[in-house]
C-alpha cells in the first residue's frame, strides 16, 4: 500500500513538474510589450526650454529639442538567451512628453533584461531603409557627412556656469555607425502570465554629460561631425534609461 | 412652310437636348486625381475628409485665381494668384511684400504663415483664408452658375458655404508640387552639377553651412519655427515672430522655415523682406547673425554664430542654391486656369 503511495506521489509530482516544464518551453502565441518613455533631470521631470538644469560640467542648461531612435530592441530569458525584435521607434521628448510605443510579436517567456540601440543598426542607417515620411527624412544624416540618421538631437541652449552672463546654443547629434548606443538593462519581463506587459523607462538627460566623461559644453557645443566627441556622448548615452517599473 | 416648321422642330430639338446636356453636366462622379510625387519625396499626408479630385482640383484652380474670392471684404480686388504668381514660384517680388510660396505645401503639417499663428492641415489654413483673410462672401460665387455646376460636380452640393470653397482651394495648392530642378536631376542622375554647385552642395549639407537642419532636403523647409538671428530684440511686434502669438517669450524672433525650392525667383527674404537678394542673405548667415537668448541652438556652429564664409564659398552657395529652381513648375500650364 505504501509502494503505491510512494508510486502515487511520485506521479503526481512528475506530472506537476512536467506540466511546468510544458508552461515554460511550450510557448503558444505571442505577447506584446509597450515601453513608456519619460524623461527628467535627476529626478526632477524635464520641463523643455527651461534653462535651470546643471549638468555634471557646472553649465547651466535648457533642453529645447529631444529627438532620438531606440531599435533593435533585444530581451534575455535564461533557456533561451537573447530574442530580436528587430523593429525602430522614432522619439520626440517635446512632441510627447511621455512616449508609448508597443512592441508586438514577443515570444511569451520570462525576460530579465532588455538591450537596445539608441540610433538605428548598420542594417537600418542608410537613407532608403525607413519608411519615406517627413519625420524620417528630418532626421536624414546628410550623404556627405556618413549618410544615414541622425540617431539623437539633443539641442538647447546653456551658460558655461551660474554666474555666467552670455548664453549660447548647443546641439549633441549623433550619427554614423560609430556613434550607435547600447542600453542595457535589467528588467522582470514576466510574459508568461499576462499578454501585454508594461516597461516604463526615465531618461535622464543628465546622462549624457556625465558618466564616464563629464562633457563641457563650453568646450564644444556643436559635435556633428566630431566623431571623437560624438563617441564621447555615445559612451555616456549607455546610462542615460533606467527601468521605473515594470507592470 | 414645311421648311419652316423643320426648322422649328431642329431648333426645338436641339433646346431639349442641350437643357439634357445641362443636366447631365450636374452629376455628381468625381475622378480620384493622381498626383505625380516626384522620386524621392515623402508620402504627401491625405486629409480623408478631402479626397482629391479632378474636379476639385479644377474648381480650386478658378478659386484661387478669382478676384470675386475678396469682393467687398479686407482683401477686395485681390484673389490668392494676386500674391501668390505661378513665375514666382507662387509668391510674390513686389517691393514691401514677402509671402510664403505656395509650393509642396501638401506636405505641411505644423505650422502656418510666417509667424506661425496657424497649425493644422492644409484645409485648416485654407479655411482661415477664406473665412479671415478673404473674409469670403460665398453669395457672390453662387451668382456664377458655372460655379454652381463646378461645386456640384466636386463635392455634390449646390450649396457653396466657406467649407467647399477652403476644400477646392487645398486639392489645388496640393497639386503645386516641384520637385523638377537641376538639384532634382541630378539626383536622379541625369545631368551633372558644376564644380562650383558640387562645392556648394557640400556647404549646405555639411557642418560647414548647415543650411540641412532647418532647410531640410527634399522640401528644403521642416515647416518649423526657429530664431535665426535676424534680431538681437526686436523692438517691432512684426519682427517678434512666434512670441507675438504665443506670449512664451522663448517664442521671440521665431519664424517659419521657408522653402528654398525656386528661392532663386521668391524674393525679396525674410518675413519682412529685409534682403534683396540671395547674396544678401548669404552675406546676413556669414557674418549678420545676431546673438539672443532666443537664437536657435542650431545656428552655435564651431564655436561662433557666424559662418564666415569665403567669397568663393559664398559663391558656390549661391550656386547651389540656384539649381533649386525648377523652369517646368514655374512655366507648367496645368496650374493656370486657361489651361482648361
Amino acid at each position: 500500500m505504501r509502494i503505491m503511495k510512494n508510486l502515487l506521489l511520485t506521479l503526481v509530482l512528475l506530472m506537476f513538474f512536467g506540466s511546468c516544464k510544458k508552461n515554460q518551453t511550450d510557448f503558444k502565441g505571442q505577447g506584446s510589450i509597450a515601453l513608456k518613455v519619460r524623461y527628467a533631470i535627476d529626478g526632477e521631470g524635464l520641463q523643455m526650454g527651461q534653462l535651470k538644469y546643471v549638468n555634471e560640467a557646472g553649465n547651466v542648461y535648457s533642453v529645447t529639442r529631444l529627438q532620438y531612435y531606440i531599435s533593435h530592441i533585444a530581451l534575455f530569458d535564461r533557456e533561451y538567451g537573447w530574442t530580436l525584435i528587430d523593429t525602430f521607434y522614432l522619439f520626440d521628448a517635446d512632441k510627447y512628453p511621455i512616449q508609448r510605443v508597443v512592441i508586438g510579436n514577443v515570444p511569451l517567456r520570462y525576460y530579465d533584461s532588455i538591450k537596445f540601440y539608441i540610433g538605428l543598426p548598420p542594417s537600418l542607417n542608410h537613407h532608403d531603409s525607413l519608411p519615406n515620411t517627413i519625420e524620417h527624412q528630418e532626421m536624414i544624416w546628410p550623404e556627405m557627412m556618413g549618410g544615414g540618421f541622425h540617431f539623437l538631437k539633443l539641442e538647447g541652449k546653456f551658460k558655461e556656469t551660474d554666474t555666467s552672463s552670455t548664453i549660447s546654443g548647443y546641439a549633441m547629434h549623433l550619427g554614423t555607425n560609430v556613434a550607435l548606443v547600447t542600453v542595457s538593462l535589467p528588467a522582470q519581463i514576466d510574459l508568461t502570465e499576462q499578454l501585454l506587459v508594461e516597461v516604463s523607462l526615465e531618461m535622464n538627460v543628465n546622462e549624457w554629460f556625465r558618466n564616464p566623461h563629464t562633457y563641457n559644453l563650453a568646450e564644444k557645443s556643436y559635435i556633428m561631425g566630431d566623431t571623437l566627441r560624438m563617441q564621447i556622448i555615445a559612451r555616456n548615452g549607455q546610462d542615460v534609461f533606467t527601468v521605473v517599473s515594470v507592470n | 412652310m414645311v421648311r419652316m416648321s423643320l426648322l422649328w422642330l431642329v431648333l426645338i430639338s436641339l433646346f431639349l437636348v442641350s437643357c439634357k446636356k445641362d443636366k447631365l453636366a450636374y452629376t455628381y462622379s468625381p475622378t480620384p486625381y493622381n498626383l505625380e510625387i516626384p522620386e524621392g519625396f515623402p508620402q504627401m499626408p491625405m486629409n480623408p475628409d478631402n479626397p482629391i479630385t479632378k474636379e476639385g482640383v479644377e474648381l480650386g484652380k478658378k478659386l484661387y485665381y478669382d478676384v470675386r474670392l475678396s469682393d467687398g471684404g479686407p482683401q477686395a480686388g485681390n484673389s490668392c494668384a494676386t500674391c501668390h504668381i505661378q513665375s514666382k514660384s507662387f509668391a510674390d517680388n513686389s517691393p514691401g511684400v514677402s509671402v510664403l510660396p505656395h509650393v509642396n505645401l501638401g506636405w505641411g503639417t505644423k505650422h502656418w504663415l510666417w509667424n506661425g499663428s496657424k497649425q493644422g492641415t492644409l484645409e485648416d489654413i485654407m479655411m482661415f483664408e477664406v473665412e479671415e483673410f478673404f473674409q469670403v462672401d460665398v453669395s457672390r460665387l453662387k451668382e456664377d452658375t458655372s460655379y454652381k455646376r463646378m461645386f456640384y460636380e466636386a463635392f455634390g452640393t449646390e450649396e457653396i458655404t466657406s467649407k467647399e470653397v477652403a476644400y477646392a482651394l487645398a486639392q489645388f495648392v496640393r497639386t503645386l508640387i516641384s520637385g523638377n530642378s537641376k538639384y532634382d536631376k541630378y539626383k536622379r542622375g541625369e545631368i551633372n552639377l558644376t564644380e562650383s554647385e558640387k562645392r556648394g552642395m557640400a556647404i549646405f549639407f555639411s557642418e560647414r553651412g548647415d543650411c540641412f537642419h532647418c532647410h531640410v532636403p527634399p522640401l528644403f523647409t521642416d515647416f518649423d519655427m526657429h530664431n535665426i538671428g535676424l534680431d538681437s530684440m526686436p523692438s517691432d511686434p512684426e519682427d517678434w515672430g512666434l512670441f507675438a502669438v504665443t506670449g512664451d517669450s522663448a517664442d521671440i524672433g521665431k519664424f517659419r522655415t521657408p522653402t528654398l525650392r525656386n528661392v532663386a525667383v521668391t524674393g525679396p527674404y525674410m518675413h519682412d523682406g529685409r534682403f534683396k537678394t540671395l547674396d544678401e542673405v548669404i552675406d546676413f548667415y556669414s557674418e549678420g547673425v545676431k546673438n539672443s537668448p532666443t537664437l536657435d541652438p542650431i545656428m552655435n556652429h564651431n564655436g561662433g554664430i557666424h559662418l564666415n564664409l569665403t567669397p568663393q564659398e559664398k559663391e558656390d552657395l549661391k550656386a547651389f542654391l540656384l539649381t533649386l529652381t525648377d523652369e517646368s513648375f514655374l512655366n507648367d500650364p496645368k496650374h493656370r486656369p486657361q489651361a482648361n
